[in-house]
């Protein structure tokens, strides 16, 4: 009897529930239609319906660039029927011509579901910008405006200057290279994003084998090497490519120096008048150069003289032994050595000998003195009663500092000095008394 | 006629007058020299600023901020040593269990309320309130009571905080602990005013209140204006001055360069040629970290549940190598969780890549069908590089591994809500100078940063057991032992010790080692 009356309380309990409960929110069921779209510097908006409802947990993956090997995951707030999620490019700068990829992730209890793969490159589609392109040997060319004839010109440079590299680093090309020809200085700087240089006239993104070039950076001469130089920097990329050790910039940037004139003179006349001011170490050239005219500029020819040298005293297959070590996960003294049969400190070493100067120390680090506010107040350890020392920083209301301190005792020990100094210049300068 | 000075007496009262007033600008010059020195401003580019609550700390530049806006019973001078600080004293008893500090007398918070042992207690009760929601409440687990109040499992009255009277506060541990006056100098633990409340919006800028060196003044664009504070327990900072700057245009060496900063870190990169350079070398210091940054496992799920897994994921990496083709001279290999600059001596033997061992693991372990291993998901914050690591794995362990990177706010959020990636990688540096500051927060079962939920009551009892050890070869005996577990369960994987670079202005003084939690600006002053 208590258990019929149980179940019927049970019941009319859950009929009440039911009643009052509210609309039942629907549940995950699938991933619908999804779209990106993009305002270049702006935003890239992804969006993706969920007809039968959200799930407990949504995330969207993007990978970006050319197969990448790692996949940026967001948590994405969804609630109802859609969800999106804003990739906000006016504070995180993406590279035009960078390839997208996402899917989205949901997760319900413990059931994981992903959409399909959806694809995206995003474009410098700013107004004004008409692209059109061309397939150009290894090179696909994109100009917008007049500027095809040029446009066509950089495509047919690239094709020698790929020959060339590839050559010398002993690997080929692992993809074309896309080349974006801008006008303005505006739009050019507007695609490379924040922290670009001032004087660039060009640019590479080698993770994505995209070189931007700005008609403005040069006159014709110059732009022609500049492509040179870029397009140098991909197959470059490509013939040391690896995960664990990047070359050091001072090697990447002198090949591609090299590469403009296959010859180092003009560097070399630059190292050499610079002799007498300090040559700049090889280790400190290796992920960065040093900021300022002098130093950028020195760095570059010695990094040109340097592959120049390789190449006269170890014979044009020393880059390709040294690619292809880094290829494999070499660091620098191995690359080096694989290359040259020389250590890296040898080869620095020569370098210097070559132009007669002094091999660069590092400069030893200022020192640092000890904190004046107060000195070695320890407290005492394990067990023992410990009491602040009368050494410990002050009790409240102990306003100046010991360098205050020293400073006003100073000073009046010298004003005492003028005084008593004063007194006696006085009293030698009254002789005869007053009248 | 009116009486006119004689010539010669004259002559007397104007050299007086001339020494006196070279009396009175000596005084005052060299006030002002001294003054001119204190009211420079110390530019610092400290970050962001993502809290002024000292129970929402969550990464240094937090405990580098808040280490100057408050303080506590104790402090760490610029090398790391104790100092006592809001207490002057304090008595250890009850064989290391019971710890009674005597606060000074006359303490004030910046706005000139009344400071005391109260305060103290309330701060710590707060940390311990689970509704607050604080970062870090796992480094007063010692005290007892302490982990079950954060847990929401026990009262606040059960916690082993009293203040008896409003100078004095007696504090119960579980377990001897000769660090406790470290955990005491950790930012988490400062006096935060009556005002704090469980939010994490009670402290602002314009209506700041706190207990430090400095106070948070102003907000300049893009800079907190810090100013000395006159109620502060300690000496009065040198440095009037604080500009704790959050975002500059440009690069960190070229505002350096141009002036616009005294005193900043800068990256490995920038670090290698300025080492050579004549103009910026004497400015460029390194220092080691007092952090370590490692890979852990979420050893709740399969396939690393399995120690023989994990250590198998441990022994193939040459971190050395790794470590040092990756960072160059900017990190070095970890050999233990604990950063060098706090590790007993001989804590662990560096050991070179054992990559037959680990596949024997593995098969022992049940996989040598790789493939039942199923895909890995390594996850990691967006500025690790995890591809040399992944790269060994797949080539050594032939185990398929994919790679997710995650906004660090985002990956933080997912860790504290407990969606603990496969593997995942933290950059995690010490709360207080301590190994336990590593072991007891990154691997005591139930610590809250303890994200992989390793649970071995063999480890616990073992640091437990070093706690309470007393002399330097007995404490380095019993560390040891913990670091064998750690190192034989392998629930993480210690991957490198950060070295930091930084460039100080010239004259700048009391900074020390120039490591993140140690700097404190209240003792910094110019030469």
């Amino acid at each position: 009897m208590r258990a019929a009356r149980a179940v019927l309380i049970a019941l009319a309990v859950v009929a009440a529930t039911a009643a009052f409960a509210p609309a039942r929110i629907a549940a995950f069921s699938g991933f619908g239609p999804m779209t990106v779209s993009e305002q270049y510097g702006k935003a890239i908006t992804f969006k993706v319906e969920l007809p039968g409802g959200a799930p407990d947990r949504l995330d969207i993956l993007i990978g970006f660039g050319i197969e990448p090997d790692s996949t940026f995951v967001a948590p994405v707030e969804a609630s109802g029927s859609a969800a999106s999620y804003v990739w906000d490019a006016s504070t995180q700068y993406l590279t035009p011509n960078t390839p997208l990829s996402y899917r989205w992730r949901a997760t319900n209890g413990s059931v994981v579901t992903e959409s399909a793969v959806g694809n995206l490159r995003y474009t410098d589609n700013r107004a004004g910008l008409d692209w059109h392109s061309a397939q150009m040997h290894d090179a696909t060319v994109h100009w917008y405006g007049s500027s095809e004839t040029i446009a066509r010109h950089f495509g047919d440079l690239t094709g020698g200057a790929v020959t060339r590299a590839e050559k010398l680093l002993g690997h080929s090309l692992d993809g074309p290279v896309d080349i974006f020809v801008y006008v303005s200085r505006d739009e050019f700087f507007g695609a490379l994003g924040p922290g670009a240089r001032e004087w660039t006239g060009a640019a590479t993104f080698p993770g994505i084998r995209t070189v931007f070039m700005w008609l403005g950076g040069g006159p014709s001469d110059y732009l022609d090497r500049a492509l040179v130089h870029e397009v140098t920097h991909v197959v470059f990329f490509d013939a040391t490519r690896n995960v664990y050790h990047a070359p050091p910039l001072w090697l990447n940037e002198g090949f591609a120096v090299w590469s403009e004139r296959r010859n180092a003179d003009t560097q070399a006349a630059t190292v050499r008048s610079e002799v007498s001011s300090g040559l700049i170490s090889f280790d400190a050239m290796t992920d960065a150069f040093p900021i300022g005219t002098r130093g950028s500029a020195l760095s570059y020819a010695e990094g040109a003289t340097m592959v120049d040298r390789i190449i006269r005293t170890y014979g044009a297959m020393a880059l390709s032994g040294i690619a292809a070590a880094y290829r494999n996960g070499a660091t620098d003294d191995e690359a080096l050595r694989a290359g040259t049969g020389a250590p890296a400190t040898q080869l620095y070493t020569d370098y210097f000998r070559s132009f007669g100067a002094a091999e660069p120390k590092p400069i030893p680090a200022a020192s640092i003195g000890p904190s004046i506010v107060h000195a070695g107040v320890k407290a005492g350890s394990g067990g023992q009663s410990t009491t602040a020392p009368n050494g410990s920083p002050a009790e409240p209301g102990d306003a100046g500092s010991n360098a205050l301190r020293i400073g006003l005792v100073v000073g009046f020990v010298v004003a005492i000095g003028l005084v008593i100094l004063g007194a006696i210049l006085v009293r030698r300068r009254r002789p005869g008394g007053l009248p | 006629m009116p009486p006119a000075f004689p010539r010669r007496e004259g002559l007397r009262y104007v050299a007086a007058s001339i020494a006196a007033l070279f009396l009175l600008a000596s005084i005052v010059g060299l006030q002002r020299l001294a003054v001119r020195g204190a009211n420079t401003p110390l530019r610092y580019l400290g970050g962001e600023i993502k809290t002024l609550d000292p129970a929402r700390i969550t990464d240094a530049g937090d405990v580098q901020l808040l280490l100057q806006l408050y303080a506590g019973l104790t402090r760490l001078d610029e090398e790391g040593r104790v100092y006592p600080s809001l207490a002057g004293s304090w008595n250890v008893t009850d064989g290391g269990r019971t710890y009674t500090f005597h606060l000074r007398t006359n303490l004030h918070f910046s706005d000139g309320s009344p400071l005391d042992a109260r305060d103290v207690r309330r701060s710590w009760l707060r940390l311990l309130d689970p509704t607050v929601h604080a970062t870090a409440p796992d480094v007063l687990n010692v005290i007892v009571g302490a982990t079950e109040r954060a847990s929401g499992k026990g009262s606040e009255a059960a916690v082993g905080i009293q203040a008896p009277d409003p100078n004095t506060l007696v504090v119960h541990l579980r377990h001897p602990a000769g660090y406790f006056t470290s955990i005491t100098a950790t930012p988490s633990t400062f006096v935060v005013p009556r005002t704090a409340t469980a939010s994490g919006s009670w402290q602002t800028v314009n209506t700041f209140i706190g207990s430090g060196p400095y106070v948070a003044s102003a907000m300049n664009g893009t800079t907190l204006v810090l100013k000395a504070n006159a109620k502060y327990a300690g000496a009065a900072p040198p440095i009037g001055e604080v500009d704790w700057v959050t975002d500059i245009t440009g690069d960190a060496v070229t505002a350096y360069a141009d002036g616009d900063l005294d005193l900043v870190q800068i990256g490995g990169s920038d670090a290698t040629w300025i080492a050579y350079d004549h103009d910026l070398g004497p400015a460029l210091h390194r220092a080691a970290a007092l952090s370590v940054e490692y890979l852990g496992f979420d050893t709740t799920r399969r396939p690393f549940d399995d120690a023989r897994v994990r250590r198998a994921f441990a022994l193939v990496l040459d971190k050395t190598r790794l470590v040092e083709l990756a960072d160059g001279a900017a990190a070095a290999a970890a050999t233990s969780v604990v950063p060098p600059a706090l590790q007993p001596p001989d804590l662990s033997p560096a050991t070179g890549p054992q990559p037959e061992e680990a596949n024997r693991l593995l098969d022992d372990a049940g996989f040598k069908d790789r493939s039942k291993l199923g895909g890995i998901t390594v996850t990691v914050p967006s500025f690790f590089d995890a591809s040399p690591i992944v790269a060994t794995w797949r080539k050594q362990l032939s185990v398929t591994v994919s790679v997710e990177t995650m906004d660090f706010s985002d990956y933080i959020t997912a860790l504290d809500a407990g969606r603990i990636p496969q593997v995942f990688a933290i950059n995690w540096i010490a709360d207080y100078p301590s190994p336990h500051a590593l072991y007891d927060l990154l691997l005591a079962p139930g610590a809250r940063s303890n994200y992989g939920h390793w649970n071995d009551p063999r480890f616990a009892d073992l640091l437990d057991a070093a706690a309470e050890s007393t002399g330097d070869a007995a404490q380095a005996a019993a560390y040891r032992k913990v670091e064998a577990a750690v190192d034989e369960q392998a629930p993480l994987i210690p991957w490198s010790y950060d070295e930091s670079n930084w460039l100080v202005r010239p004259g700048l003084q009391g900074l020390g080692t120039l490591t993140i939690g140690l700097l404190d600006f209240g003792l910094v002053s110019r030469s």
